[in-house]
């Protein structure tokens, strides 16, 4: 029996009442949960200090470049079906240096869960302005207010037909241990982006600021339904007074594996190319 | 015995005009029955119009260049003409369609064609008309016509019995029309070859692909990038029967980060691109260094800077393989530069990158990728796959443990009860990130002891021809020109041998130094501005040549003009 302390790794070096230790116990309770083993689980990361996360739950791990997470867990998604593969990153990897692989992955659709600890603000590089930093927020970079509209991550995965979208708060570690739950069970690419304050640098989305606003959409009284997508993407815009968290958004489709037959029987790793096949393709230019 | 002959066929038009179809039905018929043969794809970079060109030669005796004369002109479109004047001698013909172009108002013997009279079908279908010039050219040099009929089922068989039958009729056409021209017939006799062997019609980005296949090559990620796209489509044409996956990536960026997390979980995968992709992917490549996953990248290089000229030569990015990435770590560049290298070095950089735990790249250029001519077929007897340290990881597994020669066991993840770690950070032996100065200079000379063994195993360059006197030294795609110049001086009694440098990086300084310094002259010969590898080896083994050909107009080193050039300096001494 899988225990949460089988998880544990080295000591976290972040900051003192940082958001991403919530997510990493939620991340190791929903693991347990599932009753993963570590030896089953890979988590790919780029650079940030989300992207250490990796380092501080006892799994496999590749910690690669900035931004580039979500290709790495792709290739080994592809070619070892029965890893249960995590890609985990801030909003400055995952949606600045490696967005074009963000929207790919949705295209793609494998089997994989990507977690972004969306903060608002970049905390390793000391406060500048993220892509999802509020406009008019001042950084030293930025000292007349953030000029650029904040991306919204999950209008964008929305739109794009995102097999599972969600949104969590790492202030509420139940219910974000049920968002990652619920994005690694489902069978293709699962968006979790997690609402997360930044103690250190981000003095506007506070903790404080996230409790007064958040609220479930999965609240029975509000009938919402994940399954429609122009409500989807209506309720994306909704930022500000209130703020839904909760599965936003269900686009199930068939997956990149669906498609490979290759990739229906023994993973890819544990196959081989015959010989024969070779030579009869050697011979086909003759 | 026959007389020996040598001549180059060209057919050029607009892209889109089945310049291509033509040039490989002929390439392949020649090949199949028998004859020494090389080609020229020159191609601009567009889909409709412009000028482009397929120059095929075929020759009595083994060839492994061209030349910059024109025997036999198709010219599909009066641009051809204009373009090819040069080229074309007193005893060149020009074959053209007398019902598009009414003369054709050039230098030299025309050949005017009534096409769709020789044919009437060919009037409707004009793709028929590339059929009666394989006729034509086949009368005209008196190749066996069945030949060129079993490549033209092949090519068609999927387009039905009806088609083929009218290409068969096409060919006939052009044939039987051309036994009736009393001047042109045998004009271009070539018999075919007593000697020759059997040949696969592979171009240089196949026989990649065919050595990927050999390798195990389980995974391929690439984002399309002329000349290197044949690779990936190569993969792509078998993968029902290899079962490997192909992948095209949103960047290059991507494609090899694919690569590393395919490697990375103990598969075999490769990338392939051309100058600006590679360029894109070098902070991936650090990051193979530092992670040690096996990773094979194809370059296929193409004239920059940056979009430079897309389609075609040259052989420029040389120094920025050996260089490519930040810090310090090993690496090994291999440069094939006939088709049995391309495979042969594919397999290699595979067994390379597993064994050695690093990034191995594969330099090609456009002359290479698209080059057709003899190629025995491979054998695959010789196909050993090596794939180093793997490990199933047990309980108390570490990734990069400190080992004499500086490789780690390589656990796959998954396969075992431990766990597999790896991190662009500097790290511990555990893969966790470290600041620990002490642990930063242990691991950075665990990584960099793989180089002293990559040093002692290189493959040495290649040495053709005896003697002391002097030496052309290339790499990549300048060795068939260079050999067939070195073996036409040695035949005119020239003491001069070919060094080939089948792996640029990196090098064994004493060996390398050795072998340079045993002869009184040298001549680089290399297909850029600045001589890159005189460069490598000026720093690796203090020898500087001075004596340097080099050509950057997009094109590959033609024999007869490097000949001249090469004569010249003989004699200069």
């Amino acid at each position: 029996m899988v225990t949460q302390t089988d998880f544990n790794s080295i000591q976290p070096a972040w900051c003192p009442g940082c958001g991403d230790f919530g997510i990493l116990n939620a991340l190791k309770k929903a693991l347990v949960k599932l009753e993963k083993k570590p030896n089953q689980v890979l988590l790919c990361s780029g650079i940030g200090q989300a992207a250490k996360l990796p380092h501080y739950l006892k799994c496999n791990v590749f910690n690669g470049l900035h931004g580039r997470g979500l290709p790495a867990a792709q290739g080994a998604k592809i070619v070892n079906r029965d890893l249960t593969v995590i890609a985990v990153g801030g909003d400055g990897d995952m949606y600045g240096e490696g967005g074009n692989h963000f929207i790919h992955a949705m295209r793609r659709n494998l089997d994989i869960t990507l977690l972004v600890h969306d903060n608002r603000i970049y905390g390793l590089t000391k406060g500048q302005a993220s892509p999802t930093s509020d406009l008019g927020m001042k950084t030293k970079i930025q000292p007349h207010g953030v000029s650029n509209t904040p991306l919204n991550p999950i209008a964008l995965a929305v739109s794009q037909s995102c097999s599972f979208v969600a949104r969590a708060y790492s202030g509420n570690i139940e219910h974000l241990t049920e968002m990652i739950q619920l994005g690694i069970k489902n069978k293709g690419f699962s968006l979790i982006d997690i609402l997360q304050p930044c103690v250190s640098f981000n003095k506007v989305n506070t903790h404080a600021w996230y409790k007064e606003r958040v609220y479930d959409i999965q609240s029975q009284d509000l009938h919402y339904d994940p399954t429609n997508m122009p409500a989807a993407l209506n309720k994306s815009y909704e930022w500000g007074k209130r703020i839904p968290i909760g599965v936003l958004f269900e686009g199930k489709r068939e997956t990149f594996a669906d498609h490979w037959e290759v990739l229906h029987g023994k993973p890819l790793v544990d196959q081989s190319i015959p010989e024969e096949a070779i030579q009869d393709i050697i011979n086909s230019f003759l | 015995m026959s007389k020996p002959f040598d001549y180059t066929i060209a057919v050029g038009g607009e892209a889109g005009q089945g310049m291509l179809t033509l040039g490989l039905l002929l390439t392949k018929s020649l090949l199949k029955a028998g004859y020494y043969v090389s080609t020229l794809q020159s191609y601009q970079s567009r889909i409709r119009g412009g000028h482009n060109y397929f120059q095929v030669r075929v020759s009595s005796e083994p060839i492994h260049s061209m030349i910059s004369r024109i025997d036999i002109l198709v010219a599909l479109d009066k641009n051809t003409l204009q373009l090819h004047c040069d080229e074309l001698t007193a005893d060149s013909v020009v074959l053209y369609n007398q019902e598009r172009m009414q003369t054709a108002e050039v230098c030299g013997a025309t050949l005017g064609l009534e096409i769709s009279k020789l044919y009437p079908a060919a009037k409707s279908k004009e793709v028929l008309a590339n059929s009666i010039y394989l006729g034509v050219l086949a009368a005209l040099m008196q190749c066996p016509l069945s030949a060129m009929k079993s490549v033209i089922t092949r090519t068609l068989a999927k387009k039905g019995e009806d088609i083929i039958r009218q290409n068969y009729a096409a060919l006939d056409a052009g044939w039987e029309y051309l036994e009736t021209q009393l001047a042109w017939k045998e004009k271009y006799l070539a018999p075919v070859p007593a000697k020759a062997q059997a040949s696969l019609t592979v171009h240089g980005n196949q026989a990649i692909a065919l050595g990927a296949m050999a390798a195990g090559c389980k995974f391929y990620s690439a984002y399309p990038m002329t000349p290197s796209t044949g690779v990936m489509e190569t993969m792509a044409q078998f993968m029902d029967q290899t079962g490997v996956v192909v992948e095209q990536a949103e960047d290059e960026i991507a494609a090899l980060n694919m690569v590393l997390g395919a490697t990375y979980a103990g598969t075999r995968a490769m990338t392939g691109t051309s100058g600006g992709g590679f360029a894109l992917m070098v902070e991936t490549v650090s990051l193979t260094g530092i992670i040690e996953c096996p990773a094979v990248i194809v370059n296929s290089q193409r004239p920059g800077p940056a979009t430079g000229l897309p389609t075609r030569t040259e052989q420029a990015d040389l120094e920025m393989a050996i260089y490519a990435g930040h810090g310090e770590f090993p690496k090994v560049v291999l440069s094939p530069g006939n088709h049995q290298d391309c495979f042969d070095l594919t397999r290699h950089a595979f067994n390379l990158a597993d064994e050695y735990q690093i990034p191995v790249i594969v330099l090609t250029d456009q002359y290479l990728a698209d080059w057709f001519t003899n190629v025995k077929p491979f054998d695959l007897s010789q196909v050993g796959i090596k794939r180093g340290k793997i490990v199933i990881p047990d309980s108390d597994y570490i990734r990069y443990q400190i080992t004499e020669d500086g490789i780690s066991p390589r656990g796959i993840p998954g396969k075992g009860e431990g766990v597999v770690i790896v991190d662009s950070d500097e790290h511990t032996e555990d893969g966790h990130l470290t600041e620990d100065l002490d642990v930063r200079v242990q691991m950075n000379e665990k990584r960099l002891r793989k180089m002293e063994a990559l040093k002692q195993h290189m493959l040495m360059p290649e040495v053709i021809g005896e003697g002391d006197e002097c030496a052309l030294v290339c790499w990549g795609s300048s060795y068939g020109p260079c050999l067939d110049v070195v073996r036409a001086l040695q035949a005119r009694g020239g003491a001069i041998s070919l060094i080939y440098f089948k792996q640029v990086w990196p090098l064994d300084e004493t060996r390398i130094s050795s072998l340079l310094s045993g002869y009184k002259k040298l001549i680089l010969v290399e297909g850029n501005a600045t001589g890159q590898l005189g460069h490598v080896l000026r720093g690796s083994t203090s020898i500087c040549i001075e004596n340097a050909i080099h050509r950057y107009d997009g094109k590959p080193f033609l024999f007869d003009e490097l000949q001249e050039q090469v004569a010249v300096r003989l004699e200069v001494k």
